[in-house]
């Protein structure tokens, strides 16, 4: 049953990444998943210091303010220092996850935090902390938040997805049409946001870069249809879970870790296959030349 | 009759885009307008700065006679090439479904009407081969044919285009030059902007001649001449781009009118 | 008190492990600022920031193949690993339509879990030598010994040896790839170069600062150094000194308030002397921009202010009461006020008795303000083509930007004329 409960954990988390990851990677904006994930420490752990609890409202708005604050940050190092981008977001999420840490370090008895958990998770201890509903023992929280989250990320991509499209793929046309490509980047921005946060527990910052990016690419690279790319995007992410899990399990490892891994495989095969095909491709072109020349 | 397009005053001078000053002109409707210039005289800022995707320190534009937000659904954009990611997994049909969205908004269903119109303006490009075909596997021509049906599906009656016939083989030059006579005789206005001095007699009825300021503005035979090139091509104004760096050096506040 | 004291007994190395932390993070962060000069300027602080995620499953199976927490395996581990990461990420790059952000965010975060995973592993497996290990992932300084010390310093050497040995090259390529390549400078060679210096300065800078903020070491103290210098030199030299103060710095306090982590400490300290940099610095500082601003509108005030002293008649001196004079501005009260003391400190009026009236400084000033705007006038009309009336506003605003040598420029351009577009006199 833990068996179980943990994967779906981890399913859920795959999934809603999945979804965003294919857009984020499309817009070339993989990286920012990464400072998000990485500049929420603070607001989360001042949550947790504040509200003495794991509650996931407090945690919620900790994490918005710290996005708000790293937001601010790269803005002003990039817009009114002039800094080049990259470092603007370097400088900025550094600062943030070095605050975090020190923050947890000065609670540590205070908040139910270790460093490792962190960065990498600890998905096995989901299914030991349960909610209740009205006496009813009604299976782990964590799949009931992250559960939440997939249905309102599903709905309001489902909701804005030609928008979403269209600004992905040719800004300067929307922005033509009286679309505001502004508006909808920051839609995006809210929902990785959101979905970095409540994966923290299980997979850690780190590691939902994994899932924000690997599965995505994988299937970009498979298919020329973006619909399909979405579905399979989740389906990397999904069949990652189940086999990162027992991988972990073999090997005494974390869990999270071992599903990173098995995504990083997934891409290696596809990306080898496809090499494959890329130069089956060229010596079966170049075989029908050399036929039609005869 | 109204014009297609005028603009006041229009100027813009952020740093790292080429500038526009006091861009002053009121063009006709019904006819195939080119905008050329040198590199750098800010022909792709001065569409831009029309369609609203930048804005202007100083002064604005009309099409028809009235502000962008109430006509929008008269006009068509069509952006450099280089602009979107060729790579993205669409199919030839998706892109050219987009110059549909407009009319449909967030939910609508494309309808039968929508079919049609997507069918239609693909035929008209000789694209309909390639209707399920991978956007990432079109040449450079085709792609641009691609770009251009999406433009028609939106049945605009002005239609702004940046290059079209740059990186495209003569078969499609040819191909689009045709397809926009024929756009023309209908009664659509198109601003092009181009690049090839040859070719420039022979497509456009009217000119608009740009280095950083306006040159002139006129019917082609007017103000196709050996002096009016001449100062288009022969190097810019010195003493205004002395004044756009002490501006943005300096960071001087710019009035917006 | 005590923690005078505490930083004190740091400084003076008073405990003997202090001088290895000291030296320790000294050298580890001084080398990390110059290499990370140049990976900041070619635009790759992200590959810092993979390389440094990227050395954790070295490390670990380092320890897993040599079975002991030997510094120097781990390295070797930490730099194999690192430098295969970089090498990944360029390859999925160029070799399919995987674009580079997205290379390097999967290349990162997988192999980051990979060596997440072996971690787990080995501690799982109750390997008693291995406690530490996450050292690695999070830095400690305090965890160092003088074999370390020493081995940094040779690594050190090696590394800064290359880079003088290199520069002019280095240099090149970081401004201008194509070119340097163009004129047949060793490309690959010199990229080999940065590459394996990058990936040795973060496999052993793991140690002082841990695996995460690692990047930050690379990227910030140079960042920091472009507020101060354009040349690449000074840049390089300020970012050594400012990383070298920060894992001084760091380590200081780290070690004063015990159980803290030194990584993150390093990184608040060299994000500070950024921000710092970034308001006070004298390249694009805030402070400076702030400054500037108020010189433009202190100039805009006054010249707009003794324009309307100027009298197109006589040319000569005028004389205003406050009412009168507000009555011919657009201004309000209050700015009219301050602009009138402007004009009164600078000498170009004097009052008495409630009457303004110009100097000959002064109205030598307005005549030079007026002859600008309607050059400026004459110039856009002539070459701009725009009707007369549509030039006076945009002058309005331009005047004030006129240098003398643009004004020079303008009067030679326009043969020395002598009336504007509205068939006025232009005042010399």
């Amino acid at each position: 049953m833990i068996d179980f409960w943990i994967i779906l954990t981890a399913s859920l988390v795959a999934t809603t990444t999945a979804i965003l990851g294919c857009f984020l990677i499309m817009r070339k904006m993989a990286m920012i998943g990464d400072a998000i994930s990485h500049a929420v420490l603070p607001g989360i752990v001042i949550a947790y210091y504040i509200s003495h609890s794991r509650a996931s409202f407090p945690i919620l708005i900790g994490a918005a303010a710290s996005g708000m604050v790293v937001t601010y940050l790269i803005q002003f190092f990039h817009q009114k220092v002039k800094l080049q981008q990259d470092a603007s977001i370097g400088i900025s999420y550094t600062f943030l996850f070095a605050i975090g840490i020190i923050l947890i370090s000065l609670f540590s008895g205070n908040v139910d935090l270790d460093q490792d958990c962190v960065l990498y998770g600890e998905i096995a201890y989901v299914p030991l902390d349960n909610l209740s509903i009205g006496g009813l023992y009604a299976g782990p929280r964590q799949v009931w938040i992250l559960g939440t989250t997939l249905i309102i990320i599903l709905t309001s991509v489902i909701v804005a997805y030609r928008k979403l499209v269209l600004t992905t793929f040719d800004p300067a046309f929307a922005s033509a049409m009286g679309i505001s490509v502004v508006l909808w980047q920051y839609y995006l921005m809210a929902g990785v946001s959101l979905t970095t946060v409540v994966s923290f527990e299980s997979v850690g910052a780190v590691l939902v870069i994994a899932f924000l990016s690997g599965p995505a690419a994988t299937a970009f690279l498979l298919t020329k249809d973006f619909k399909k790319m979405l579905y399979l995007a989740v389906g990397f992410g999904i069949s990652a879970s189940i086999l990162g899990y027992y991988t972990a399990v073999w090997l005494a490892g974390s869990i999270a870790g071992a599903i990173a891994t098995i995504i990083g495989l997934q891409f290696a095969i596809a990306f080898i296959y496809i090499q494959f095909l890329k130069k089956a491709r060229i010596s079966e072109t170049l075989e029908n030349k050399a036929l039609t020349e005869v | 009759m109204k014009p297609s397009v005028e603009t006041h005053n229009l100027t813009v001078i952020y740093d790292k885009k080429p500038a526009i000053w006091n861009i002053d002109f009121t063009l006709p409707t019904g006819k195939i307008i080119g905008i050329m210039g040198p590199n750098g005289s800010g022909k792709s800022t001065l569409l831009k700065a029309i369609m609203g995707i930048i804005e202007p320190n100083i002064g604005y534009s009309k099409l028809f006679d009235q502000d962008l937000e109430d006509v929008r659904n008269k006009v068509s954009y069509v952006p450099q090439r280089q602009s979107v990611d060729w790579d993205f997994p669409a199919s030839v049909w998706d892109v050219v479904a987009m110059g549909r969205y407009a009319t449909k908004g967030l939910f609508k269903r494309l309808s039968k009407e929508d079919h049609r119109m997507i069918e239609e303006s693909l035929s008209k490009v000789n694209m309909t081969p390639f209707t399920n075909r991978q956007i990432s596997q079109l040449s450079g021509g085709q792609q641009q044919r691609v770009f251009l049906a999406r433009a028609l599906a939106q049945n605009a009656d002005l239609y702004l285009m940046d290059e079209p016939f740059v990186g495209v083989d003569a078969a499609t030059e040819q191909a689009i030059i045709n397809l926009l006579k024929s756009m023309r005789d209908e009664g659509k206005t198109l601003l092009v902007v181009h690049h090839d001095l040859h070719t420039a007699q022979d497509y456009f009825e009217h000119m608009v001649l740009l280095n950083s300021r306006l040159v002139a503005e006129g019917p082609t035979s007017e103000v196709f001449t050996k002096d009016i090139l001449t100062e288009t091509y022969g190097g810019t104004l010195t003493t205004l781009s002395k004044v756009a760096s002490v501006l943005q050096e300096k960071d001087f506040p710019m009035r917006h009118k | 008190m005590e923690f005078f004291t505490e930083i004190l007994s740091f400084f003076t190395f008073s405990e003997p492990n202090v001088k290895v932390v000291f030296w320790g993070s000294l050298i580890l962060c001084s080398i990390s600022g110059l290499v990370g000069t140049f990976t900041l300027l070619r635009k790759r602080s992200l590959i810092g920031d993979v390389i440094s995620h990227a050395v954790l499953p070295g490390i670990a199976l380092a320890f897993i193949i040599g079975q002991q927490k030997n510094p120097l395996y781990l390295i070797i581990g930490a730099t194999i690993t690192g430098w295969i990461s970089t090498y990944l990420v360029d390859y999925i790059t160029k070799h399919s339509k995987i674009k580079n952000d997205t290379a390097i965010a999967l290349i990162l975060s997988v192999f980051f879990g990979v060596g997440v995973l072996l971690l787990t592993h080995i501690q799982h497996s109750g390997n008693a030598s291995q406690s530490g290990l996450d050292q690695f992932i999070f830095g400690r300084a305090s965890a160092m010994n003088m074999s370390d010390v020493w081995l940094f310093s040779i690594v050190g050497t090696i590394i800064v040896i290359l880079i003088v040995i290199f520069f002019r090259g280095l240099s090149l390529l970081s401004f201008d790839e194509n070119y340097s390549q163009s004129i047949g400078f060793p490309n690959e060679l010199l990229k080999l170069v940065l590459s394996i210096t990058t990936v040795t300065t973060v496999a052993m800078g793991v140690q002082a600062v841990g695996v995460v903020l690692m990047s930050a070491l690379l990227i910030t103290p140079a960042a920091c150094a472009k507020f101060w210098t354009n040349k690449i030199i000074p840049m390089a030299i300020l970012a050594v000194v400012i990383s070298g103060a920060s894992g001084v710095l760091g380590s200081a306090i780290s070690y004063t308030y015990n159980g803290m982590p030194t990584g993150p400490w390093i990184v608040v300290v060299v994000s500070l002397f950024a921000f710092i940099s970034a308001f006070i610095g004298s390249k694009n500082g805030l402070l400076k921009k702030h400054l500037q601003r108020n010189k433009n509108n202190t100039k805009i005030l006054r010249e707009n202010t003794i324009k309307l002293f100027f009298n197109p008649t006589t040319l000569g001196e005028t004389r205003y009461n406050f009412e009168d004079i507000f009555a011919k501005s657009k201004m309000q009260r209050a700015t009219l006020k301050k602009g009138l003391n402007l004009l009164k400190s600078d000498k170009l009026i004097t009052v008495s008795n409630g009457i303004f009236t110009t100097t000959n400084l002064g109205i030598e000033e307005a005549k030079t303000i007026v002859r600008k705007h309607r050059l400026w006038e004459l110039y856009i009309s002539r070459f701009m083509h725009l009707q007369p009336d549509h030039v006076h506003d945009d002058a309005e605003g331009i005047e004030h930007v006129i240098t003398p040598e643009i004004e020079r420029e303008l009067e030679k351009e326009l043969d020395f004329p002598t009336k504007d577009p509205h068939d006025s006199d232009i005042p010399y």
